[in-house]
Parts: C-alpha cells; sequence; structure tokens
C-alpha cells in the first residue's frame, strides 16, 4: 500500500513540475520572465491550471491490490450485526469516517430494519434515540463523524446519561495513521471515547469485525440493562471500508435478565410497609413500558399507599385516586415510612430547597421517618458529574431494578398484609382530594382565559379539547405549568418526561424521537415547544419533514428565555437594582422570530404567529389533520411568560 | 457601573463621619427623592445598607439618618470603616444629595404603625397595571395575574393590602425583595389594586375547551 501512495506522489510531483515549465514558456512568450508573475488572463487559465482528466492520466494505474470491484466489506458485516440487534433505525449526518458502513446499511442492507435516517447536526440525532428509546423501550443507533460528530452529539448524549436513556452510539475513527489523509488526521484520536467517558455507560474501540460484532452485543447489553445508558463504539474506517477477511462469526444475543432486589431485602421493606401508617412511594424512573405502569398500579392498590409521580416517566395513572403528586409535600411531612423508586435524587424530593441569598435545605420529613430505596442507580455511578445529587440517610437501600423487582414485593406486602384489605375510606379521602385539586385547576384555568399574550392554561387546554378522543402522546412539554394535570394519562407513553440533564436543545428532536416510535403504533404525538429550545436545533423540522414522521409542535413562544428572566429579577431583586435591565441578555426579540415561516421554509405545515387565543383552537384543528395523514405541522402560539 | 462597594465587615458606614479628618463639605444642593432612592438602588448602597436603608452586618442602618448634610458627605467622600470611598467621579454632589434627601425619607416609623399607614392608602389600579408589567411582576405571575407558573395566581385577590405589602417587602418563597428602592408604598397600593380588580375565573362550563376537561 505504501508502495502504490509513492508511485502517486511521484506522478503528481512529476505533472506539477511540467505544469509550471509550461507556465513559464508561456510567460516567456508573451514578453520575459518578468511578465511570468503576472496574473495569467482569462484565455490562459484554462491552460495553466490541470483539468481533472489530465491529473488522473497522469496517474498511474492501480496495483493489483487495489480491486475496482470489491466483492464485500467490513460494513456489510457490522450491517447484518445491526440488523441481528433488531434495530429499527440508524441516525446520521453523513461523513466520511463511516462512509463504508453508511454505504453498507443501504445497499447491502436494503435501508430497511436498520433504515437510515438523517439529521442536520448530531445533537439532534442522539436526542432523537433518546426521545424513541423512552417511548420503544429499545435503542436505536447514530453514527457520528469522528472527533468532531462525537463532540456535537456530547450534549445530547448528556442528557441521555442523566435520564437513563439506552442511546448506541457509532463514531468514525481511523485507528492506522499510515491509512489517515488529510481532514482524516483532525477527525481522528487515539481515544475517542475520552471525550464523552464520564457520561457513557461504556466504550470501546474494536480492531477486527469479530471484535465490532462482540463489542456491539456487549453495548446493546450494558445500554439496554437497568439503570439504562448511553453507549459508544468507535469504528474503524479501514475495517468499514476493507473486504471482510477470514470468517467472523455473528454474536448470538441473550436475552437480557434485568437486576432483581435481594428477596431478603424485600421481604424486610414488606414488612416495614405493612406496618406503617401513612406510607408514601415516589416514583422516579419506574416505568420503562406498559408492564411498569401496570405493576406500580397492582403494588399501590395492593397497600393502598398513595404515589407521588415525579414525572420523568408517566409511572403511575395521572388520575387513579392514588396518584397524589399534586399534593406530594404535605403527605411527606406526614409519613411515617417513605419508599423511593428509582428516584435519582432522593435528597430533593424530602427537602425544600430556598435559594435566597441565605441558601438553605428544609427537610420535608418529620424526625422518625423511615426512608427506603429500591432501584438500580447504584449499579452504576460514576465520579465527575455530580448528577447524583446530595447524600441522602436512609434507613434501607436496596439495590435492583424497581420494574423487575415489584412483583415480589407486591406479593410479599399481600402477605405481610395477612388478609387486611385496603381501607375503603382512605381511597375515597383521596379521590375527593384529587378530584377537588382537578375542579380547582379546571377553575383556575379559566383566569385570562381571552388575554393576549394566550394563557399557558388555554394553551394546554385547547390542545387537549382537540386531542382528547385521540390515543395521544406528549413527547414534549417545555411547558413548565402543570396545567396538563388536567390530562388523564393513563398510559406509559402519554408524557415522555424531560431531558434528564436539563440541556436545551432537548425537546425538539427527542420529541420527534418519541414520535418516531409512536408512528408504528398510530398514535397522535403532540408537543409543547419551547422557543428558546427550537432555536438551539432548527433543523429537527426538516427531519421531520423529510421522513415523514407526524408530530404537532405547538410552540409555547414566550419570546423570551423566560427561566433566566425570572433568575436576573432574583439577582436584580437581592440588589436592589430594579427590574428595567433583566431583559437584557434573556429575550428573544427584535427581531421576533417567525417560527411558522421558518417551519414552512423545511416543508413542515405551519401556522403563526397566533396572537389572538380565539384563532388557537381552529389552527390546532387543521394541523392535527395534517398529522393525520401522517405528517409533521407546527403552530406558532404567543404566549405568556409562563 | 464600575464601581462596586466592598460587602464585608461592618463600617462605620454614614452615622460616624469625623468632621475634623474631613475636608469642608460643599453647600448642600437641593435633594430630589425619587432621584436618590433610584441612585440608592443604582449605586449599590442597598448592597449593605439594605433595601430600606435598614441595615445589615455589612453596613449600618440609614434610614432618617440623623447625619447632618457635612458628616454625611464627609462618610462618602473619605469613609471610615471598610465603606468604600464614593468619590465625584462615581456620584456627584447632586446624586449624593439626591441619597440624602432619600434617606431623609425613609424616616417614618416601620412595623406596626407602617402597616396600619399602609392599609390607608388608595391605590389606583391603572397606574398600579404599569408598575406591576415594568417591574416584572407578570414574568411569575402573569399579565392579569393568572398564575400557573412560579407565582401563584394574584387576579381577584383575597390578600389585605397589609400582607400584599409584606410579602413585597420581606417576600416568603424565592420571590425578589421589592424594597422601597424598587416599589414605594403607594406603588405598591397601585398594584395591589391592579391585581385585586382582575377578573377572576370564570365558569368552565361555559368556556368550550373546558367544558369536557376532566374533574372526575
Amino acid at each position: 500500500m505504501a508502495k502504490r501512495k509513492d508511485q502517486a506522489d511521484e506522478a503528481r510531483r512529476r505533472f506539477l513540475k511540467g505544469a509550471a515549465v509550461g507556465a513559464a514558456a508561456v510567460g516567456a512568450s508573451a514578453g520575459g520572465a518578468a511578465k511570468a508573475q503576472e496574473a495569467p488572463a482569462a484565455g490562459q487559465a484554462a491552460r495553466v491550471l490541470p483539468r481533472p482528466n489530465e491529473i488522473a492520466e497522469s496517474l498511474p494505474p492501480p496495483d493489483d491490490h487495489d480491486a475496482v470491484e470489491q466483492a464485500n466489506c467490513g460494513g456489510d458485516f457490522m450491517t447484518d450485526a445491526i440488523k441481528a440487534l433488531g434495530l429499527d433505525y440508524v441516525i446520521t449526518n453523513p461523513a466520511s469516517s463511516f462512509r463504508g458502513l453508511h454505504e453498507a446499511l443501504v445497499n447491502h442492507g436494503g435501508n430497511k430494519a436498520p433504515e437510515l435516517l438523517t439529521v442536520t447536526h448530531e445533537e439532534i440525532g442522539v436526542a432523537m434515540a433518546h426521545g424513541y428509546a423512552k417511548i420503544a423501550d429499545k435503542p436505536l443507533a447514530v453514527m457520528v463523524h469522528g472527533t468532531v460528530g462525537i463532540q456535537h452529539a456530547s450534549m445530547a448524549l448528556y442528557n441521555a446519561y442523566c435520564d437513563r436513556a439506552p442511546v448506541l452510539l457509532l463514531g468514525g475513527n481511523t485507528l492506522n495513521a499510515e491509512m489517515r489523509q488529510r481532514a482524516e488526521w483532525v477527525h481522528s484520536a487515539q481515544d475517542p471515547g475520552a471525550m464523552v467517558r464520564d457520561f457513557v455507560k461504556w466504550d470501546d474501540q474494536p480492531y477486527t469485525l469479530q471484535g465490532f460484532g462482540e463489542s456491539l452485543a456487549r453495548a446493546y447489553q450494558i445500554a439496554m440493562t437497568p439503570p439504562n445508558g448511553p453507549v459508544l463504539l468507535s469504528v474503524d474506517t479501514e475495517l468499514q471500508e476493507q473486504p471482510i477477511h477470514g470468517d467472523p462469526k455473528m454474536v448470538r444475543m441473550p436475552r437480557l435478565v434485568y437486576p432483581h432486589a435481594d428477596t431478603g431485602a424485600l421481604d424486610e421493606l414488606a414488612q416495614m410497609l405493612a406496618k406503617a401508617e401513612k406510607p408514601v412511594v415516589i416514583a422516579g424512573r419506574v416505568a420503562r413500558n406498559q408492564t411498569g405502569m401496570d405493576r406500580l398500579v397492582e403494588f399501590a392498590e395492593t397497600l393502598n399507599t398513595p404515589i407521588i409521580d415525579q414525572g420523568a416517566r408517566t409511572n403511575f395513572p395521572s388520575h387513579h385516586p392514588l396518584n397524589q403528586s399534586f399534593r406530594g409535600r404535605a403527605l411527606l411531612a406526614q409519613a411515617d415510612l417513605v419508599l423511593a423508586l428509582e428516584v435519582n435524587e432522593p435528597y430533593a424530593a424530602l427537602h425544600n430547597s430556598i435559594d435566597r441569598i441565605h441558601r438553605y435545605d428544609d427537610p420535608v420529613l418529620k424526625p422518625g421517618t423511615k426512608v427506603v430505596a429500591l432501584g438500580a442507580k447504584d449499579l452504576f455511578i460514576k465520579a465527575n458529574f455530580q448528577d447524583f445529587g446530595r447524600y441522602q440517610e436512609m434507613d434501607l437501600i436496596i439495590t435492583g431494578d424497581a420494574q423487575t423487582s415489584l412483583p415480589y414485593l407486591t406479593e410479599a406486602v399481600r402477605k405481610a398484609l395477612g388478609g387486611r384489605k385496603p381501607d375503603p375510606a382512605k381511597l375515597k379521602a383521596m379521590g375527593e382530594a384529587q378530584a377537588a385539586m382537578l375542579q380547582r385547576m379546571r377553575v383556575d384555568a379559566s383566569i385570562g382565559w381571552d388575554n393576549s399574550p394566550i394563557t399557558t392554561a388555554r394553551l394546554t387546554m385547547e390542545l387537549w379539547n382537540q386531542i382528547k378522543d385521540e390515543d395521544w402522546s406528549l413527547v414534549g412539554d417545555g411547558l413548565m405549568p402543570g396545567w396538563k394535570r388536567l390530562w388523564p394519562a393513563d398510559r406509559y407513553y402519554r408524557y415522555n418526561g424531560g431531558s434528564g440533564g436539563w440541556g436545551l436543545g432537548y425537546f425538539a428532536p427527542a420529541a420527534l424521537g418519541s414520535a418516531l416510535a409512536n408512528r408504528d403504533h398510530g398514535r397522535i404525538s403532540v408537543a409543547f415547544q419551547g422557543d428558546g429550545d427550537l432555536m438551539f436545533v432548527p433543523g429537527t423540522l426538516w427531519t421531520a419533514a423529510h421522513h415523514k414522521i407526524p408530530i404537532l409542535y405547538l410552540m409555547y413562544n414566550n419570546r423570551a428565555y423566560h427561566q433566566e428572566v425570572m433568575y436576573v429579577q432574583r439577582m436584580a431583586g437581592r440588589l436592589g437594582r430594579g427590574m428595567k435591565n433583566t431583559t437584557i441578555g434573556t429575550t428573544l426579540t427584535n427581531p421576533n422570530i417567525d417560527f411558522a415561516m421558518m417551519a414552512r421554509s423545511m416543508g413542515v405545515y405551519a401556522e403563526g404567529p397566533i396572537s389572538n387565543p380565539r384563532d388557537l383552537g381552529p389552527a390546532i384543528k387543521r394541523a392535527l389533520a395534517v398529522v393525520k395523514r401522517g405528517e409533521p405541522a407546527l403552530i406558532d402560539a404567543i404566549c405568556e411568560p409562563r | 457601573m464600575s464601581f462596586k462597594p466592598l460587602a464585608g465587615l461592618l463600617g462605620l458606614a454614614l452615622c460616624a463621619a469625623a468632621p475634623a479628618l474631613i475636608a469642608a463639605a460643599p453647600a448642600a444642593p437641593q435633594g430630589n427623592v425619587a432621584a436618590g432612592r433610584q441612585a440608592y438602588a443604582d449605586k449599590g448602597c442597598a448592597s449593605c445598607h439594605g433595601l430600606s436603608g435598614e441595615g445589615s452586618p455589612a453596613g449600618a442602618a440609614v434610614a432618617g439618618t440623623a447625619l447632618d448634610w457635612s458628616a454625611y458627605h464627609g462618610q462618602l467622600r473619605r469613609p471610615r470603616g471598610t465603606m468604600p470611598a464614593y468619590d465625584a467621579r462615581v456620584l456627584t454632589d447632586q446624586e449624593a444629595a439626591d441619597i440624602y434627601a432619600y434617606l431623609k425619607s425613609l424616616a417614618a416609623p416601620k412595623g406596626a404603625a407602617g402597616a396600619a399607614a399602609v392599609a390607608q392608602l388608595k391605590g389606583d389600579p391603572v397606574a398600579g397595571r404599569k408598575t406591576y408589567l415594568e417591574n416584572g411582576c407578570h414574568a411569575c405571575h402573569g399579565s392579569v395575574g393568572q398564575g400557573g407558573g412560579p407565582g401563584p395566581t394574584l387576579a381577584a385577590t383575597s390578600m389585605t393590602l397589609p400582607a400584599y405589602h409584606q410579602q413585597l417587602r420581606k417576600p416568603r418563597s424565592v420571590m425578589p425583595a421589592y424594597g422601597p428602592t424598587l416599589m414605594t408604598d403607594q406603588e405598591v397600593a397601585d398594584t395591589w389594586a391592579y391585581v385585586k380588580g382582575l377578573p377572576g375565573p370564570r365558569d368552565p362550563d361555559k368556556l368550550p375547551a373546558l367544558l369536557r376537561a376532566p374533574s372526575r
């Protein structure tokens, strides 16, 4: 191979030398050597600059090792390995460092299962995979371009890590320095995984196709075993492009059984729960699918205990009488036992944090309340990023996947109760409290109903009014106020939770990924889309249109990074400096952004800006008709800040 | 503003100037209370002396200061203690006089008597709306007091004016404090009149999008 390169370089030097002599001759004939330094006239340029065919003709013919038609490539094997995992999609922004795998996916693989999806930024791709995983309960793969692609993807990767979402990231890399040409040097790294190793569960850089197959299987297994998380495989360019050597074997994926908590500890917990007078359960990231929700319902009904759903997933039906999330702090203050299921930061859940000049945390629990955690969090934890939160003192920590362990715990509670039936009066009281809350919210939602800018309550309920009879899925909620509590979320896919890492640029693409997963089930995907978030990743709209992913983005456009408006206000208030300057650097005005025009420019049906609340309902209806025929739509609604 | 007052140990601040060490003060210009209130906030005086001039561990109480003009001016220009100097490049004599007038205006007694006095104020809802929007109240409470976000509903509030006033001056929760440098008692009363007069909830059964909203 080195010999072939040497020959080519020698030929190129000869050609350039000849071209220089030719140019000098032209100059000399026109009047002397000095004039040869002047720029050639337009007519001369074509003779001075070599034409492409002249360069090609000057090169030596390919040697015997450079097959013009290669029978196969490593990318073919990689495609088969990806197919064997059952992945439906591979997302990519095209790039040279995975051109071998790219070509194999669309030709050898037929661009089916997996189908290649194109995004305009790697952050969009990973966030889509993040959202997809939370609905489909399985990962999809994202191919990114060496050093630059991994860095583009890193923010979304961090969100997925914090949100315990499985994502399979494939990063192109040229391992052999002799094979690198030009930009491949800046796109290659000795250890690409080092860039993101603090927030992926595992990474590897296989050197053979057999190694690729094994590492892919291991990556899938690690990503899907709770606590779920993103993984990274660095994929060598030569390995993708060169013929398959030897006889690499496909790896058979085993059935994965998730970590079950120690049954003795669960028996002990069941006894504690049965003896407690006022147990309360907090649910973090429990339900990965409908089975998770069903198991939590059975557990809660067996124990007749209130559930506080933190909203990172739809763990528990929102209008089940035992769902008491709306008065969680009050219940915790009275509790004698708290069970935290897959709660990432129990300290935050059990304290009121006061962000004033003197910062302090007030414990919510009364002294003596017992705290027990059941979850997989401690099976995988890293040091650098502080997503684990402040240490919470507990009485018992049981390590194991909550969804997997709930059936045993429920049965153990049933035994510990010894035939004691749920107190109907307690259930009735909780149902009445919830009904009162809902009625109050319904009444409060009417305040400022006809106001312009549109209130967040009206935005929420106008959308609800149009989807209430559909099989809906709220796949993005950039709308901070909690009016969606009025929506009865009775299936796990009704709402898919937040980003985890609170990194902007999540909602729009993650919503699209979730909508992709919903598409196969015929669900109507809708999202409240913040303006600040969309401006990080506007290319998401093009992917939605190009791949015909049905989703309604209802813009919650308050023309600001409004959380920061309030934060700067807090600082200005602390210092007594007035509020008039707090919009500097925090707002998205002058000019106002025309999101409908932006969406239309990328092929998405759009209406807006809509300021009159009376126009909102009919616009949503028209947009949903577009969604129902399988396409994306966007409505730009100008809203109150909160 | 390039000058930042030091927040640290208690200085002798404005209450203990030593005339013998200080050059003779110029004749006191006529001070303007409103301009002084703004300057007091802009120049960072509140950082140590408190929004209402009530003082703090970093600065003495200055509300209704008993210092005469000369002593006050001297403390600004060549302060004792850890208080940073405010020379004429940072604070003109006119600004100093405005702040002085403002501090003098803060002499009204606080506490129960203050609350009673506040209760007697008559608010102007039109002026209140302007103050409410200009001071960012709507950022958390909504422009028509609808709440729903980090701030509670204020439309048709049932809070009394003294309770409302107290929440602005010394808020519970994370709400920013609105001291008299930011909002006078009259302006507080105006915003209260505005939110109290805002329409409260309507009958949700008469609004199509709420008619079938679940209420169990």
